[in-house]
């Protein structure tokens, strides 16, 4: 007699959990959903495509940024970037200066393939050419994937989606023409990376980018545009 | 040595001193001596600077301005005015960078931070004369002018990433006109100074922050 109470009141606390295990179970499995778009089935057209490439140079530049960079565990520093890029082949080649004009980092990243040409420690940890490279190109290539849809978020602003399934989605969002955010969602949607960037009317590359890194070990980094040029001759740029 | 030849031993030092190139028949450890009495009197150094850095991968060279102040044995104030603005500080060798963001100054830290601690204490030394005793660096004496001390890495560690530094002296005693840092073939730092002045009294705040 004891005995079936006792499973009655198990099979009854077993239930009630129910719901909470649910959802305990969706938050762990990170399953989350993009932000819902206007229309929700809005097919990019010509003009709205030509917008969503207005953050990204159609050809190969070099620009010099200050980079004020926010690292995990309060660590604060300062660099100067360099920063090579051939669109068409979305070839990068990337050196990072401290102030002092030592040069603590120089990569190019061609065909998928990354070559490091030096890379003083810390930044000669693994994993960094490939984060590093992973960054420059989400903040100044056209996303990887196919521009699924436009449209415009619950703040009326212009959304242009990328979707380069089963890795992610990039949602390029602009509150004024040279206004603009990138987020980066991975395959289950959760956000995790994201940048806002300023331009000048009509320039081609951003004035001012903040971009953040989320997660345990993130970080996040200021660049200041110190100078840019249209190039013409690239290519052993990439070679040491 | 008789008398004589060290008189003309003398006359041929002072004239190295002045103008004339080094006489083959001087020695390397006199030559050094000079070195160090170029430095022997320096106290202080207030200076500007200009620094270019020249990469293969640049169009032209990035040029950046600032101020150095050295006050010996080993207090450093290493301040860019631009691009960046920020200040690198050593004072009795604790090491601190502040840089300049939008109108607040922020003090840096990170494993970089140590790393220039290092280059400071070589600097230090270079900066009064000794250039034989860096833990990181062997000093060669070019002859010629003007005089020239290069450096050279003593460990694989270093010379991996720095190839040689060349320290140009100026003929005004205790100033440096120069420090090239070359890290491979088109990859270098050029820092060269200009309106040196020495022996000046350098406060304590200028090494605070």
């Amino acid at each position: 007699m004891q005995f079936r109470l006792r499973s009655v009141k198990a099979r009854r606390e077993v239930v009630c959990r129910l719901p909470l295990i649910c959802v305990l179970a969706l938050s762990l499995c990170g399953c989350s959903r993009l932000p819902e778009l206007t229309p929700p089935s809005g097919a990019p057209c010509t003009e709205a495509t030509g917008f969503c490439l207005r953050p990204f140079p159609a050809r190969p530049w070099r620009a010099v940024h200050t980079i004020h960079i926010s690292g995990p565990f309060g660590h604060e520093s300062s660099v100067v970037g360099v920063t090579v890029v051939d669109p068409a082949s979305r070839s990068i080649r990337a050196v990072i200066l401290s102030l002092e004009g030592v040069t603590l980092f120089d990569a190019s990243s061609r065909a998928g393939e990354i070559t490091v040409h030096r890379a003083v420690p810390p930044l000669d940890r693994k994993g960094f050419p490939e984060g590093l490279m992973h960054d420059v190109s989400l903040m100044f290539l056209v996303p990887r994937g196919t521009l699924t849809q436009t449209g415009r978020n619950d703040e009326g602003c212009l959304v242009c989606r990328w979707r380069d399934d089963p890795s992610g989605a990039t949602d390029l969002i602009f509150a004024r023409p040279d206004e603009w955010q990138i987020l980066r969602y991975d395959n289950g949607h959760t956000l995790r990376r994201e940048l806002e960037a300023a331009a000048l009317p009509g320039e081609p590359l951003a004035l001012r980018i903040r971009f953040s890194c989320r997660g345990v070990a993130g970080y996040s980094l200021d660049l200041g545009l110190l100078e840019a040029e249209s190039l013409t001759e690239y290519e052993a740029l990439f070679s040491p | 040595m008789k008398k004589g030849a060290r008189l003309s031993g003398w006359t041929i030092l002072l004239g190295y001193l002045v103008l004339a190139p080094p006489s083959p028949a001087e020695t390397g450890a006199n030559r050094w001596l000079q070195v160090h009495r170029h430095f022997a009197s320096v106290t202080s150094i207030r200076t500007e600077f200009s620094q270019k850095k020249e990469l293969k991968i640049l169009g032209k060279p990035l040029v950046s301005e600032g101020r150095f102040f050295f006050r010996a044995p080993g207090d450093f104030r290493w301040e860019y005015t631009s691009p960046i603005e920020s200040i690198l500080l050593a004072e009795g060798g604790d090491v601190k960078r502040y840089v300049k963001r939008d109108t607040s100054w922020v003090q840096e830290t990170g494993p970089g931070l140590e790393a220039m601690g290092q280059v400071l204490q070589n600097m230090s030394g270079w900066l009064t004369g000794d250039f034989e005793s860096s833990p990181h660096f062997r000093a060669e004496l070019e002859a010629g002018q003007p005089v020239r001390v290069i450096l050279l890495p003593r460990e694989d560690s270093v010379s991996s990433f720095i190839e040689r530094v060349i320290l140009t002296l100026s003929p005004k005693p205790g100033v440096l006109d120069s420090v090239e840092i070359v890290e491979s073939q088109g990859n270098s730092t050029l820092i060269e100074f200009r309106n040196a002045e020495i022996n000046v009294p350098l406060g304590n705040d200028l090494f605070e922050k």
